[in-house]
């Protein structure tokens, strides 16, 4: 109980937020369900991005490039298997074989983003490129990445993307789809997992190393660490975590296109996150159900008005970044837990003259 | 594969490193002198070709005023942009990205709210195209050029001959001295990146003939610009301008043999591999800092 009683008050929101998310098929509407649906593998992408942001202070400002990858897997294996019309290859290229399989496929789309990271991170974190650079390259990767699956048709069916994507764990048959009631409960029980995950490396002595990492690198080299090799861990496992988001997202739309791997997605997460507050992980996810479910309820609601509510929308997001960054900078939750911190201390510093007064009494 | 169209292909790609000079000169002052990355420096290339068009098409004000009234503009926007918003997020990397990212953000829906999805199209003010031989050189892009080399040595001469540039680069050096020797740097940091916008404007009238004028024109600069300064580094403008010139003539030499596409990739690729080297950019002045 004094254990449950010292937790930061974000693992409740964290438990609250999941049992919100147990009960919510039970009282919603079907396209609510499919809206949430995507919201959560989103949720799980921006929680990826936490352990990289948040925790290590590496702001990536392309990590779309590792979701997209995870996701063009599955999408391309999903074409393959179910000899989408526009394939013109009769037999998949050497480099794709192991989409012919549902289990290959589903190994590729983990593999790949991991492989990706850990060739990137090996050049920039040996490197010692610091900082800012690290964003503006991945910021750039992105970009290529976007171009290059355009460019890539033969595969990627270029700008319209790829529709055929089943709605199914593992298996590519799109015959076998499950429908949306079912397969939000496989979203969320890989949403709880990923959380845990996120958790236990945040809370084991990797995840305090990447803490330091973040405050002061070169003191912990002083101490004997290598931060490379503990950077590109991290990197390696977010972006696993991303191209695993990204096939879940993929599954849940049924589709995917080039703007799965582009700079819009990529820099749409860094808001979330900010939005959210980085570091605790349930700001990640805060931030991310908060920014998703407003703009669906708003283009709900000015779709009759007008047609352009996406334009009008990335303003106002562009505002909200403003007035966070100059109001909250800590995010939401970093402000909540800012707000229990300063209570605590100052319950603790009563506490300590309370008993200084006994003493002097006694 | 002939030599002369090896010929052509470098020689588009020497126009093209001097345009991408001039499209990133900005970008490296703003980093270099400020360590700011102004992420809303591709949206001001966008509006700088809008100026361009609504200056030059609309208003039919001759191409050479054009360009130096949307320098002023820039530089005004900057101002604003610097006094409004940047001033609060010196020092601190994430919220700068941020801010910078939201600006952006901002301009472009706005730009694309007011003035539309429609491309709207810049003539070129001389369209007279010089032979050589076998290679040809459209005569706007030679005047690219010479724009890029005025605004390079208009900036070095701005930077290392008047007060201004030596209060400028004070406050790089050692701002707390600055500060004491009651120089106002708040001031200086405001000229500085106005100066870098209003460079930025510039090279977006500049280059408005070259491409379709639309809301996205700052989304296609982006990975190339950002590219050179990875590359390039922020601490001499030398090596932003070898970067340009490596960058562009790969990529249109590449583009010859394969596509644009692959070739951007391959250079991304090299910038990267390039990086690993040399972290600090490819020339780095010695023995300070």
């Amino acid at each position: 109980m004094e254990k449950l009683k010292s937790l930061p008050v974000n693992r409740y929101i964290d438990i609250l937020m999941f049992l919100i998310l147990l009960i919510f098929p039970f009282i919603q509407s079907t396209y609510w369900i499919y809206v949430m649906s995507g919201i959560m593998a989103y949720m799980m992408f921006a929680l990826s991005l936490d352990l990289l942001w948040g925790y290590t202070g590496l702001m990536s400002m392309g990590h779309s490039l590792l979701f997209g990858a995870g996701g063009y897997m599955v999408g391309i294996a999903c074409a393959y298997v179910n000899k989408a019309d526009w394939i013109e290859f009769e037999q998949l290229p050497w480099f794709l074989t192991p989409l012919k399989s549902d289990v290959g496929a589903f190994a590729a789309a983990l593999i790949l983003p991991a492989l990706i990271s850990l060739i990137i991170g090996f050049f920039m974190f040996t490197g010692k490129i610091k900082g800012v650079f690290f964003s503006l390259i991945t910021l750039a990767l992105s970009g290529v990445a976007e171009l290059f699956v355009i460019n890539q048709s033969e595969y990627t069916h270029g700008n319209s993307g790829i529709s055929v994507v089943s709605r199914t764990v593992i298996s590519n048959d799109s015959s076998r789809k499950m429908d949306d009631f079912s397969f939000y409960f496989v979203v969320l029980a890989a949403l709880i997992a990923v959380y845990l995950i996120c958790l236990l490396i945040s809370r084991s002595r990797v995840g305090k190393v990447l803490q330091a990492i973040r405050e002061n690198e070169s003191r912990l080299t002083f101490f004997g660490y290598k931060p490379a090799a503990f950077k590109l861990l991290i990197y390696t496992i977010s972006g696993m975590i991303a191209g695993f988001a990204g096939v879940l997202y993929v599954r849940v739309q049924g589709s995917i296109n080039s703007a799965s791997v582009g700079i819009t997605l990529a820099t749409l997460m860094l808001v979330w996150v900010a939005v959210g507050g980085r570091g605790n992980l349930t700001g990640a996810m805060v931030g991310t159900l908060v920014i998703q479910v407003a703009e669906t309820k708003l283009n709900s609601l000015f779709s009759g008005i007008s047609a352009d509510f996406a334009q009008y929308w990335r303003l106002v997001l562009g505002i909200i970044i403003l007035v966070i960054v100059f109001v909250i900078p800590k995010g939401i939750i970093g402000t909540v837990l800012d707000v229990q911190q300063k209570y605590l201390d100052r319950k603790r510093k009563e506490e300590i003259l309370a008993a200084e007064e006994g003493q002097n009494n006694g | 594969m002939n030599a002369s169209l090896i010929g052509q292909l470098l020689v588009s790609g020497a126009c093209g490193s001097f345009v991408l000079l001039l499209t990133s000169l900005g970008l490296v002052i703003i980093m270099g002198y400020m360590k700011v990355v102004n992420l809303a420096h591709t949206e001001m290339l966008m509006l700088g070709a809008f100026m361009c068009y609504y200056l030059y098409m609309v208003l039919h004000i001759p191409f050479v005023l054009t360009l130096i009234l949307s320098y002023i503009i820039s530089f005004i926007f900057g101002m604003i942009m610097e006094r409004l918003i940047i001033c609060h997020f010196y020092g601190k990397m994430a919220e700068t990205l941020l801010a910078t990212y939201a600006i952006s953000m901002i301009i472009k829906q706005l730009v694309l709210i007011l003035c539309g999805k429609s491309y709207k199209k810049v003539d070129y003010p001389i369209t007279k195209v010089l032979y050589f031989g076998p290679i040809y050189i459209e005569s706007y892009k030679l005047i690219l050029c010479g724009i890029s080399i005025l605004a390079l040595v208009g900036t070095l001469l701005f930077i290392n001959k008047t007060t201004m540039g030596r209060k400028i680069r004070a406050t790089t050096q050692n701002r707390t001295m600055t500060e004491c020797l009651g120089i106002d740097t708040k001031k200086v940091d405001t000229i500085t990146f106005s100066h870098g916008m209003g460079l930025a404007g510039l090279a977006g009238a500049a280059i408005a003939p070259l491409s379709t004028v639309t809301y996205a024109l700052g989304e296609s600069w982006l990975t190339n610009t950002f590219m050179n300064v990875v590359m390039g580094g922020v601490s001499s403008l030398f090596g932003t301008v070898c970067s340009s010139v490596i960058i562009q003539e790969a990529i249109s030499l590449i583009s010859g043999f394969s596509n644009s596409v692959m070739a951007q990739i391959i250079v991304l690729l090299v910038v990267i591999v390039i990086v690993r080297v040399k972290p600090e950019g490819l020339f780095t002045p010695k023995g300070r800092r």
